[in-house]
């Protein structure tokens, strides 16, 4: 356990009620919320009412990370007027995530490295990246994060295998868990701890007795999310050695339908485009937009060739992408946190579990085998 | 910040999608997971349908032709002018001088005031939808055969059936949510049967592929019957007792042996007696068919065979055991249901029925004519109309032969054009009406599974631009027919009024649902997820076709094969097929204005096989010229074995293409389908 | 902290027509501060904006010891450079950069250099052959080859005299396709090595062109004698972004817009796809 602060504090649903009402005044809140049905989805509450309390939700269709990288956001605007000029717009919105899911932070701080401010980090290197990002960087700097740890999966949750969840250990400012119509509280930064000390009345010290129930709930959610899918090590073995055949990459191709959600759901993918719209002759923004390596268009070159046309080289783009150690070693992590959304999304049936599992069970072909010498010669 | 859940409109799945707002502008969208067709999954096209919405080339005020050009107006002059030219237009030549063209795109509340508009206000029937130019065979084939003119089953069906036909449809590129049913099932266990001359990525897992020549359905799908009988695959029997009129499909069938498919459609007899088996083989089948099947002269005869076919092997009964008619528009469905048919008011209801007539009479205090109005091709036809008024369509795309239509259009006296874009066609309007788009706009679209859902606005519309029926009404108000609605929920209302499979519907009902599917004839009925001809026992809804023939059974349509309006032959060896990209979406107003989207294929191209490639010396990416009787375009050749030697495929979505060379301008003065497929040569420009 | 996609404004000072289809724009900062504090390495790129149209990127083909002015030499190939294309002098145009690697430049040093250009390719190596012989002393022999597809798609034509003047440097200009007035050598560009007089031993050779040339041209340098480190090329990927965060120019795990677009031999080889 490496929590910003060992002690831990208990705060009563009413009490947490209250407090979250004081929250709601002072900045945006998101949290999960019913849709149309039954639907759960993240988005800025206006009433506490609006929270989706009694959540037995998997994590919503989209993850978080549409709150720090939009699909579409706006970067600058441009005027002519004898000359351009050029304003740039950013989001400094305060915000606070409450109730996002163990995946979804490990997620953020992943694309934290990426994109750089990962000071919220504990385990994000020192050095940032060569060209950090000011959108994002201070999207993220202004969202305060409270995690809910997980005591249930989902039907297509598998973030043991990942090291995604079920609770965090670190890179949150409070986590909560429910626990006996209460909450426990785990504090993960010093402004989570600010929180608690500014509202002090609404939380009290967990007794021992409370701390032991603690750990006992979090080796009970453990066990129920069993070890579903514990392949993902020899999948990353076999994906950074190159000995997966390419009949594999074929045959999931035959399945996949372009669409780009299994990168647009992902909460660790973030590539994107770039696109001028004009307002008027003389104005208008240059915005970015989510971009999916799915997509053949996406590494199309000046003059029209595109360079990945073919789709079951694109699949192998992504896996690679997501699972090769030369990806580990950039990101400190693979690119999977087991959130699941790929599984909900895919219109093939495409999936980092399904993936992985045909990876693991693919015998090492001729064809693989040479690539794997041709290598290794080099 | 506000999520708002809407329906997609980039095809007839009708996926539930949320639309993300920020600041009044649509940023992105989110597909609902618990929604029965998205289910937590979108397409390209759906993932990326709001890029188009804040484009800057929307119209955001009324323009007016002055001299040779557009000149933005105010509303109240461009009223005022529609309103004073279609008066006197109507007072001078009549009626019936006037056309009106609705959209399978836009609302059914849009297209059910449009077809009041023109009937109740103008006093015509001249009406009739953009679908109607290439998936019109659906609704007449259906309904000779079924009764109803709509796919009988839903598409989670598809998924626990134990074999699927799917005829004439790229389902990967149409209709994605389909497609991936399909995958699902098969991977499942489901056996598949693909009848298309294309390779598909769905014929990738087909157990049969029959690859017949272009145009030749009839004459397989017969083969199928013929094989059926032959080899006593069904209980004749039971066939007989539950039908009727077996004994003329029976005689019609009996030219139509494996020798005489492989001669016709150049399909193998081990192939398609191996289709028969599995199709007959089963109690649980579904059949997908789509505009290869409809985009035919011969359109409802093809759709008559499939139909006759599963009404032989009892695959019309029951879950799980049905056809899907797969339309592309997203609302082609709805615009038919809502009365935009020269021969229907909603609901399909006879515009030649006195008592129908009478009823519409009575509500809209006002006569009606009742002879049936032109058809689409008709309209199109030059000469025939003095005026038309055109909502959200662009045939100088869609339909073919732009130099037909171009000639049509310059002819009108006056063309009133109300759409999101400066379409193509809008260039030859006087008046250009600016739309609200579907992300700014409430009302309903009705899916291909008979799925009547809420479209809801997100944003405003950009600039002076209004939605569609409320344009409609000014107009009408203008003419002298009063229309008085306040919001799309009062048309909703006058629908279910008028319209018995609609009488259950409200926007209070639908809010609460994931949609409701028709029939739903009143305020308590859960809606109709399996349609069958004797679904309305003890409801007062009839289908007209059956009440006319006073047949309680379903009926066998014997239909022979007829050639291609135009086969190929020595000079024109080619056969052209043109279809969808699933990057693009109809006549790509929208699609080609998506960044995402267009990326893909900016421009058109030609696919041939790399056998023909190599005989006529042509290599990726070169120009060709490809010529047919009436025209000829040059473009990209694509070198890929997807097409069958001897076809070319181009897409139909982008500016003079495909259009300007296709299809034989007989078929506008019969008003029958157009024929997406003629003969051509093709040559490289410049020989390497 | 500098918003990395925050482009700063250039104005077009003058346009000079090189062939049909490539344009080369003298462009200087607005802000004069920027200007003068512009440094690069020969190799690196800008993203030219366009505003309303988008951005694309355009290697820098001044010399980093040329001060007051950059050039960038494009190719009417798509919607963006066609747009520039069609810009006259006076034109204000964004700028972000300079981005990617770059050439090794002190690393070579002392060393015979040998410049293998393609059509267009021409334009980065020239940023990088006018600092060397502005730095003259500090390299061995130098050897420019280059080739395009007609006499008429030539850049930089004029230039050549200048190269042929300095000591030590040879040219050779090949063409696919000869016209009635070309005199000169016919053929792709390899077919030049026997004439030039090649001496691999202390040398390092830098190559850009077309995609479909380099692999032919890489192959017969490793024939003389190269070292697959001592070969020096460049890759094509569409640079949305610049800073190694939109993914585009990915391949295998290198970012070409900031592990690159420079690369040995060795490394392309090692880049898994």
């Amino acid at each position: 356990m490496s929590r910003y602060e060992e002690d831990l504090w208990i705060i009563t649903r009413d009490n947490l009620v209250a407090l979250m009402e004081v929250f709601i005044k002072t900045r945006e809140v998101i949290a999960p919320v019913r849709g149309h049905g039954e639907e759960v989805i993240f988005y800025p509450i206006e009433s506490i009412e609006d929270v989706a309390w009694d959540w037995q939700y998997v994590n919503a269709v989209l993850p978080p990370k549409r709150f720090f990288l939009p699909q579409t956001e706006v970067m600058f605007e441009y005027r002519y007027d004898n000359g351009y000029k050029i304003t740039p717009r950013y989001d400094d919105r305060v915000r606070m995530i409450f109730g996002i899911r163990p995946c979804d932070v490990n997620a953020l701080v992943f694309l934290d490295r990426f994109f750089g401010g990962g000071s919220l980090s504990k385990k994000s290197p020192d050095e940032e990246p060569l060209f950090p990002d000011s959108h994002y960087i201070k999207r993220r700097a202004n969202t305060f994060i409270i995690a809910f740890g997980c005591h249930q999966p989902g039907e297509n949750c598998f973030c043991v295998c990942c090291d995604g969840g079920p609770f965090l250990e670190e890179d949150y400012d409070l986590q909560l868990t429910s626990m006996n119509g209460d909450y426990a509280v785990e504090v993960g930064s010093a402004r989570g701890l600010k929180i608690i000390y500014g509202n002090e009345h609404f939380f009290h010290m967990a007794s021992s007795d409370e701390v032991k129930e603690l750990e006992r709930i979090k080796e009970d959610a453990l066990n129920k999310f069993g070890d579903t899918c514990a392949y993902v090590s020899k999948a990353i073995r076999r994906v950074t050695e190159a000995k997966v055949d390419d009949s594999l990459w074929e045959k999931l191709a035959e399945r996949c339908l372009d669409c780009g959600g299994c990168s647009y759901v992902c909460p660790t993918c973030c590539c994107y485009n770039i696109v001028d719209i004009p307002l008027s002759e003389k104005s208008g923004i240059r915005t970015r937009t989510w971009d999916s390596c799915a997509f053949a268009g996406f590494t199309r070159i000046a003059g029209g060739e595109i360079l990945r046309s073919d789709k079951k080289d694109r699949l192998k783009r992504r896996f690679f992408h997501k699972l090769s150690y030369q990806y580990i070693e950039k990101n400190k992590r693979h690119g999977c946190v087991g959130c699941g959304r790929c599984i909900t999304t895919c219109l093939g049936d495409i999936n980092m579990p399904s993936v992985v599992e045909a990876i693991r069970k693919q015998k090492v072909t001729v064809q693989a085998a040479a690539t794997l010498r041709h290598e290794e010669e080099i | 910040m506000k999520d708002v859940l809407t329906t997609c409109a980039f095809c007839g799945c009708g996926c539930g999608l949320y639309l993300q707002i920020e600041k009044g502008y649509v940023t992105g969208v989110t597909p609902s997971r618990r929604h029965p067709v998205s289910r937590g999954r979108l397409c390209a096209r759906g993932w990326h349908i709001y890029e188009f919405v804040h484009h800057p080339d929307r119209l955001k005020k009324p323009l007016i032709r002055e001299g040779g050009a557009f000149r933005k107006t105010s509303w109240r002059e461009a009223l005022e002018v529609a309103a004073r030219k279609i008066i006197g237009i109507k007072d001078k030549y009549g009626s019936d001088s006037i056309g009106v063209i609705a959209s399978a795109k836009c609302t059914n509340e849009d297209n059910f005031v449009l077809m009041k508009f023109c009937r109740a206000s103008l006093g015509t029937n001249n009406i009739d939808n953009g679908a109607s130019l290439y998936d019109s065979a659906t609704c007449p084939g259906l309904m000779q055969s079924l009764g109803f003119g709509a796919s009988t089953n839903s598409l989670n069906e598809l998924e626990d059936t134990e074999v699927i036909l799917a005829a004439g449809t790229d389902t990967t590129q149409t209709h994605p949510q389909v497609a991936s049913r399909i995958t699902r099932a098969v991977s499942r266990g489901t056996k598949l049967i693909v009848i298309d001359p294309q390779k598909t990525q769905i014929s990738n897992f087909a157990n049969v592929h029959l690859r017949l020549k272009p145009g030749t359905y009839v004459g397989l799908i017969n083969g199928l019957i013929h094989v059926i009988l032959k080899d006593r695959l069904i209980n004749e029997e039971d066939v007989f007792r539950a039908t009727s009129n077996l004994d003329s499909l029976k005689k019609m069938v009996e030219k139509y042996t494996p020798d005489y498919v492989a001669e016709v459609c150049d399909v193998s007899g081990s192939d398609l007696k191996k289709a028969a088996r599995l199709f007959a083989g089963t109690g649980r089948a579904m059949m997908v068919y789509s505009t290869g099947v409809t985009g035919q002269a011969a359109g409802k005869d093809n759709v008559c065979a499939l139909a006759n076919l599963a009404l032989l092997c009892g695959h019309l009964d029951g879950p799980h055991n049905g056809i899907v008619a797969l339309q592309e528009q997203n609302n082609a469905l709805g615009a038919a249901d809502m009365g935009a048919l020269p021969g229907f008011y909603s609901g399909y209801q006879r515009v030649d029925s006195e008592t129908e007539k009478a009823r519409f009479e009575s509500e809209w205090n006002t006569r009606l004519p009742a002879r049936p109005g032109l058809s689409i091709l008709e309209m199109l036809s030059p000469g025939r109309l003095k005026a038309l008024y055109i909502m959200g369509e662009n045939p100088l795309i869609t339909a073919p032969d732009v130099g037909l239509i171009s000639e049509t259009l310059k002819g009108l006296e006056f063309l009133v054009v109300q759409d999101i874009f400066l379409t193509e066609t809008a260039e030859f309007a006087d008046i250009v009406l600016p739309a609200a788009s579907f992300a700014e706009e409430d009302g309903t679209f009705t899916s291909i599974e008979r799925r009547v859902q809420r479209v809801r606005a997100g944003v405003s519309p950009p600039g002076e631009a209004l939605p569609d029926w409320k344009i409609i009404t000014e107009v009408s108000n203008r003419i002298g027919y009063r229309m008085n609605y306040d919001s799309p929920v009062q048309v909703m209302e006058e629908i279910s009024h008028l319209t018995p499979i609609y009488e259950g519907i409200s926007y209070e009902r639908l809010d609460e649902e994931w949609g409701l599917q028709w029939p739903c004839p009143d305020k308590e009925h859960p809606g109709t997820a399996v349609l069958r001809r004797d679904f309305s026992a003890g409801v007062k809804i009839t289908f007209p076709l059956i009440e006319q023939n006073g047949r309680g059974k379903e009926h066998f349509t014997p239909v022979e094969d007829i050639p291609l309006v135009e086969p190929p032959d020595e000079e024109y060896p080619f056969t052209l097929t043109t279809g969808s990209l699933y990057w693009h979406w109809h006549s790509g107003t929208m699609t080609r204005r998506s960044a995402t989207l267009s990326r893909e294929y900016p421009d058109v191209f030609a696919a041939i096989n790399p056998e023909d490639a190599e005989q006529l010396g042509i290599r990726k990416n070169q120009r060709i010229r490809i010529i047919s009787k009436r025209g000829e375009m040059e473009t990209a050749a694509m070198v890929t074995d997807r097409v069958q030697v001897k076809t070319v495929f181009i897409p139909q979505h982008y500016k003079n293409t495909a259009s300007k060379v296709l299809l034989n301008p007989s078929n506008f003065a019969n008003g029958k389908a157009p024929e997406m497929l003629c003969a051509v040569r093709i040559e490289p420009v410049m020989k390497l | 902290m500098k918003d990395v996609y925050f482009p700063d404004i250039a104005v077009i000072d003058n346009i000079r027509n090189e062939t049909g289809d490539v344009k080369t724009f003298t462009m200087r900062f607005k802000d004069p501060d920027i200007q003068e504090n512009l440094t690069y390495r020969s190799g690196q790129f800008f993203e030219v904006s366009i505003f309303g149209i988008g951005e694309m990127p355009i290697s820098i083909t001044t010399s980093p010891s040329h001060k007051g002015f950059f050039e960038l030499s494009v190719k009417n190939v798509g919607l963006v450079s066609g747009v520039l294309h069609g810009l006259p002098s006076g034109s204000e145009v964004g700028i972000r950069g300079p981005f990617g690697n770059g050439f090794p430049y002190e690393e070579v040093f002392g060393k015979d250099l040998l410049f293998v250009g393609g059509g267009i390719g021409l334009a980065p190596l020239r940023s990088l052959i006018n600092n060397v012989l502005d730095n003259r002393d500090n390299f061995g022999r130098v050897i420019i080859l280059y080739g395009s597809r007609t006499p008429g798609d030539l850049v930089f034509r004029d230039e050549f005299k200048a190269w042929e003047d300095q000591p030590d440097v040879s040219t050779l200009v090949t063409v696919d396709r000869g016209d009635e007035k070309w005199v000169g050598n016919v053929g792709v560009v390899t077919t030049l090595f026997p004439k030039a007089g090649i001496e691999s031993k202390n040398a390092v050779a830098f190559v850009c062109g077309p995609p479909v040339m380099i692999p032919f041209v890489i192959k017969d340098l490793l024939k003389l004698g190269f070292k697959e480190d001592t070969i020096i090329s460049t890759l094509e990927r569409h640079m949305k972004c610049g800073a190694g965060k939109c993914g585009h120019c990915c391949i295998g795990h290198k970012y070409v817009c900031v592990d690159g677009p420079v690369f040995s031999y060795r490394e392309m080889k090692a880049m898994m796809e």
